[in-house]
């Protein structure tokens, strides 16, 4: 295999880029003086192909903008920001990112439109690594979830709101309006107007094959055309239109991995997703949802190859006064599979269905399992196959 | 009676807040001192396992008794556990100590299993149908459940009830549904929530 050398990739984003070489001469001279750089220690002084040197002091007409004239703030600011420095200490990144990269994850497509001086692509990386890492995760430490399930602790783990939630906790703030005079510490895009609505971006249509809104949207389909989340991406770009607060602060936090991916490294990226986004506690239990849970059980006992399930009653008291309680068990064989508590003795049947259902779908081999990106490190150890599951029940 | 009535409100125009008069007189008296009451809540019932036998440890042990709760989801049951497992061993080794119950708990009979019978045949299955084709209103799915010896789901399987009929049905319970007061709409509708979050498991 090849090896991806992460620091020219790195080089080439934070490069001065001299324009194409087709570009004519002129055109050149003309665009220098209104140029922005994406570093500050790039020299206007180039050569050009002919050999002949320019010299921007003297020769170039001087017509200095104005840093308002710009829609985001230069790199140049980066290292006279506070907050920026702030935010970069209080992160603990590592030294190689620097401040110039963490103020271009600031700026959203919605502030500014050129995509060398926002945060679109470095969104994409790390949107990329962040749902692979959690989706490695899930997968792992709970192999036999539902389709359904998986989707909703995807969509918990790393959905919008909730690296809204991680960004608001970083102390990151939004900047009012975006422009070349604001803060790079500051979050900029073009906020949604008061009741102008959320352009979700499916008047244009999606990427999905179904055209019509009563063709059906089956889980499976989603699996297929849709997003991580399961939700349908549209067909429109819509990242340079005014954006809901969520979208930005998730495009930021995705960019900031991103960045790190790029400047420090796959394994430095890992371990920031495992700290900031893994580490969150989430009660998967409470995610699920049945229909006919005691139907589903008993499907799940023939398809295993259980013994039919049957329900005891454990205890009961009151059975005869207002508010009786029955403790149902449901029992495959002698062993117990759920137990479940009601005021009657039908819900306590479906109680405790559920409740075995849950024990089947998260089971877990553990905390600690291993994931397949741990096989990437230096002298890992060799790979043991980890549980793969039939899938859900069909009842 | 009369009295009391009438200084009410007298007391509450003087004081202002007449609640707050009274409790401060009362607090004034401490009952029971806190430190015995503290010592008090922090006792532990005793239970036998805290007393020394034969059979207890020799060493310094931890006591595990936990108070009862619904045991949780977490804990996969032996017979979900994949083969590959390391705890089926564990909990197969767990087994051998601990003798298997002799008698399961009572089979609720309501619920108890019917089983697969396959009696009905297919001429049987042209007379279901028959039946309900000729007098939909006389030959409901209750009554040839009964007749055939068979669940109502699988006289549903078999055929479907005319149009006509739905509508009639829908319509009865409707008129039933009017009739019903405040009350038992609310008792109705709490019934039906109850049974979603038994389904959700909360």
């Amino acid at each position: 295999m090849k090896r991806l050398r992460l620091e020219r990739w790195s080089g080439q984003l934070l490069s001065p880029r001299t324009g194409p070489s087709s570009c004519l001469r002129h055109q050149q001279e003309q665009r220098i003086a209104g140029r922005r750089l994406q570093s500050t220690s790039a020299g206007l002084d180039l050569t050009y192909e002919d050999g002949e040197e320019l010299l921007s002091e003297q020769e170039a007409p001087k017509t200095p903008r104005k840093r308002e004239d710009y829609p985001s703030p230069p790199p140049s600011a980066a290292h006279q920001s506070a907050k920026l420095a702030a935010l970069h200490a209080r992160l603990s990144l590592p030294k190689k990112l620097p401040l110039q990269t963490m103020a271009r994850t600031l700026v959203d497509p919605s502030a500014d439109s050129n995509t060398r001086f926002n945060n679109a692509a470095l969104a994409q990386v790390g949107g990329s690594i962040i749902s692979y890492h959690v989706a490695e995760f899930l997968l792992a430490t709970y192999p036999r979830l539902p389709m359904t399930v998986l989707f909703a602790a995807a969509y918990a783990y790393n959905g919008p709101k909730t690296l809204q939630l991680i960004a608001k906790e970083w102390g990151v703030e939004t900047a009012a309006a975006p422009g070349g005079e604001v803060d790079p510490g500051l979050l900029q895009f073009s906020k949604i107007k008061p009741g102008q609505g959320l352009s979700l971006g499916f008047g244009g249509g999606s990427t999905r094959p179904d055209k019509k809104s009563w063709m059906r949207r089956g889980i499976s389909s989603r699996n297929v055309y849709d997003d991580e989340f399961g939700d349908v991406i549209p067909k429109e770009d819509t990242s340079e239109l005014p954006q809901a607060t969520e979208t930005a602060y998730s495009n930021f936090v995705k960019a900031v991995v991103g960045s790190i991916y790029l400047h420090a490294g796959r394994q430095a990226a890992k371990t920031f997703v495992q700290q900031h986004i893994l580490s969150r506690h989430l009660q998967l239990s409470t995610l699920f949802k049945f229909s006919e849970p005691v139907r589903e059980l008993a499907r799940l006992c023939q398809r295993e190859g259980f013994e039919y399930p049957v329900a005891r009653i454990l205890s009961e008291t009151g059975r005869h006064s207002r508010s009786p309680v029955f403790v149902v068990g449901i029992f495959s064989g002698t062993e117990k599979l759920g137990e479940g508590a009601a005021p009657n003795l039908t819900e306590a049947r479906v109680r405790a269905c559920v409740a075995a259902l849950k024990a089947w779908y998260l089971y877990s081999p553990g905390k600690s399992v291993r994931v397949p990106s741990d096989m990437e490190e230096a002298n890992a150890k060799p790979w043991e196959p980890l549980h793969v599951d039939i899938g859900e029940i069909i009842h | 009676m009369e009295t009391g009535l009438l200084r009410r409100p007298v007391i509450d125009l003087l004081s202002g807040r007449s609640q707050c008069l009274f409790a401060l007189n009362t607090a004034a008296r401490r009952h029971e001192s806190s430190y015995r009451r503290t010592k008090h809540r922090l006792n532990v019932k005793p239970d036998s396992s805290f007393l020394l036998s034969n059979n207890s440890p020799q060493q310094d042990h931890i006591v595990f008794n936990p108070p009862s709760s619904a045991p949780s989801v977490q804990h996969t049951p032996l017979i979900f556990l994949p083969k590959e497992d390391k705890r089926r061993q564990l909990f197969a080794a767990t087994a051998a100590r601990t003798p298997a119950p002799t008698r399961l708990p009572p089979v609720i009979q309501k619920f108890k299993p019917v089983g697969v019978r396959h009696h009905l045949t297919e001429k049987d299955i042209e007379e279901i149908r028959k039946l309900r084709s000729s007098d939909p209103f006389q030959w409901s799915a209750a009554k040839l459940a009964r007749k055939f010896n068979c669940s109502m789901f699988f006289v549903k399987m078999c055929c479907e009830a005319p149009e006509e009929k739905k509508e009639l049905e829908r319509q009865k319970l409707e008129a039933l549904r009017a009739r019903w007061g405040p009350k038992r709409r609310r008792a109705r509708e709490d019934m039906l929530k109850r049974k979603e979050l038994a389904l959700r498991d909360e």
